[in-house]
């Protein structure tokens, strides 16, 4: 079984074999082998080519999860590392083709990946990348500031 | 219910181009994202737009509890007990060597040892700094003057016609006598803070300088001093030494003392812990 052959084909007309344990890590595939609905072909209409290679790197390098500490680091610093590679339009993208093809785990590992790039981020920037209209009206805008302000207590004052 | 398969097939999947408009990020996306920001972050991305605000309500509700502020050397830090986490001050965008004054909502006052004060938004980073306290002062006979060597424990002097006082920042911030408020909408605030117990500055947003007050003030004796502060409905109210509690209103182009007005100027309130109508009773508790 391990050794069955899936070709994935991007929208835009891409293909790439993987072994079928790779593309099981696509719970859209997943469930469509269970279905029995599967040919050896299956056309991906909501994913480019670009992208879906990307999936794929990240699936085959995810394809034996073993349990040991050490192997979960190292996948975590692959994780790291390969998330490095993209800017924030193509963290975008893959989670928009990690939440189609329904892979949990990029899934999450995007969302972390952007949520700590635009920390730090101020809401004029955040609207700037994401390209989003500031639709609120300035007392608005004031209410949502106040709805939820922090309270500071000062635990401790500096030494003279 | 919207599923993002629906929203997927009701958007007519768009084409992955570099102009793709994000704002639609399908919901449950965009809620994994604001979910995995810290707390700062998150609440500051409830003010992004109205969508990113419904969708921010239907996170996972955090626990909203009161930040401890601590200094670690000389560098504030900012504890959320909530999220078990410390944030360094000049990381959110605080001033390296500045301090605590006081709060309100999502602003705090802090100080430099520059004599600089100013005001910093958590969630949105604005910032606006007041007026130096080296520069002149309205309404008094007093100064600052400021230590020109850096990294000295000792800001500098503040001088009155008596002489001079030694300024640093145990006088400043061992004190918890300042206040802050801040309306949201109009962007209007009122700074106000007592320096020795005795001398009141404050500032009011359109002024040129920082006000001083002793002169001003129906002060009994010129030892009177001032134990604390609040503000509330555009009005200073210090509690004295004698238990008094003086009213100073700010509602008008200059502020000036209520005095026949001031319900409580034949009563002092010697018994602190039997406070309980006004605003005065949570700052003003001793």
């Amino acid at each position: 079984m391990s050794s069955n052959k899936i070709v994935l084909t991007s929208s835009d007309g891409e293909s790439f074999e993987v072994e079928e344990v790779v593309a099981r890590k696509l719970q859209i595939v997943g469930h469509m082998i269970e279905d029995d609905c599967v040919i050896n072909e299956i056309p991906l209409q909501n994913v480019t080519g670009d992208i879906l290679s990307m999936v794929i790197e990240y699936c085959k390098t995810h394809v034996d999860e073993e349990e040991s500490e050490e192997a979960q680091t190292k996948l975590k610093t692959w994780d790291k590392e390969f998330m490095k590679k993209f800017d924030l339009k193509t963290h975008l993208k893959i989670i928009l083709a990690a939440n189609y093809l329904n892979v949990k785990g990029l899934l999450d590992l995007v969302s972390q990946t952007i949520a700590d790039n635009i920390k730090d981020y101020t809401p004029e920037k955040i609207r700037e990348v994401f390209g989003v209209e500031n639709d609120y009206t300035e007392e608005e805008e004031a209410e949502v500031r106040k709805e939820n302000a922090w309270a500071f207590d000062e635990a401790d004052t500096p030494k003279p | 219910m919207d599923t993002p398969n629906d929203l997927m097939r009701e958007e007519k999947r768009p084409k992955v181009s570099e102009n793709h408009d994000w704002s639609k990020l399908y919901p449950d996306l965009l809620r994994s994202i604001l979910e995995s920001l810290n707390s700062i972050d998150f609440h500051r991305a409830k003010t992004v737009c109205s969508d990113w605000y419904s969708i921010w309500k239907t996170c996972v509700k955090r626990p909203l509890c009161p930040w401890r502020i601590t200094y670690v050397k000389d560098s504030l830090m900012l504890l959320n007990p909530g999220e078990d986490k410390i944030y360094k001050g000049t990381n959110v965008g605080l001033s390296n060597d500045s301090y605590y004054m006081t709060s309100s909502g999502n602003w705090l006052l802090m100080v430099d040892s520059h004599l600089g004060f100013y005001i910093f938004n958590l969630l949105t980073y604005q910032r606006i700094d007041l007026p130096s306290m080296e520069s002149s002062i309205r309404g008094g006979n007093v100064r600052f003057e400021r230590n020109r060597e850096d990294g000295f424990s000792e800001w500098g002097h503040f001088v009155d016609p008596c002489g001079k006082d030694y300024v640093g920042k145990d006088i400043i911030i061992c004190r918890r006598s300042a206040v802050l408020w801040i309306d949201e909408r109009t962007g209007d605030y009122v700074v106000a803070w007592i320096f020795n117990n005795h001398y009141l500055f404050s500032y009011k947003k359109g002024d040129d300088s920082w006000w001083n007050w002793n002169d001003h003030l129906n002060m009994e004796s010129l030892n009177l001093s001032f134990l604390d502060l609040a503000y509330r409905n555009s009005k200073l109210y210090l509690y004295t030494t004698k238990g008094h509690i003086k009213i100073v209103d700010f509602s008008r182009n200059d502020p000036i003392e209520v005095i026949e007005k001031n319900l409580y100027w034949e009563h002092p309130f010697q018994y602190f812990t039997k406070e309980g109508k006004n605003i005065c009773k949570t700052r003003m508790a001793i």
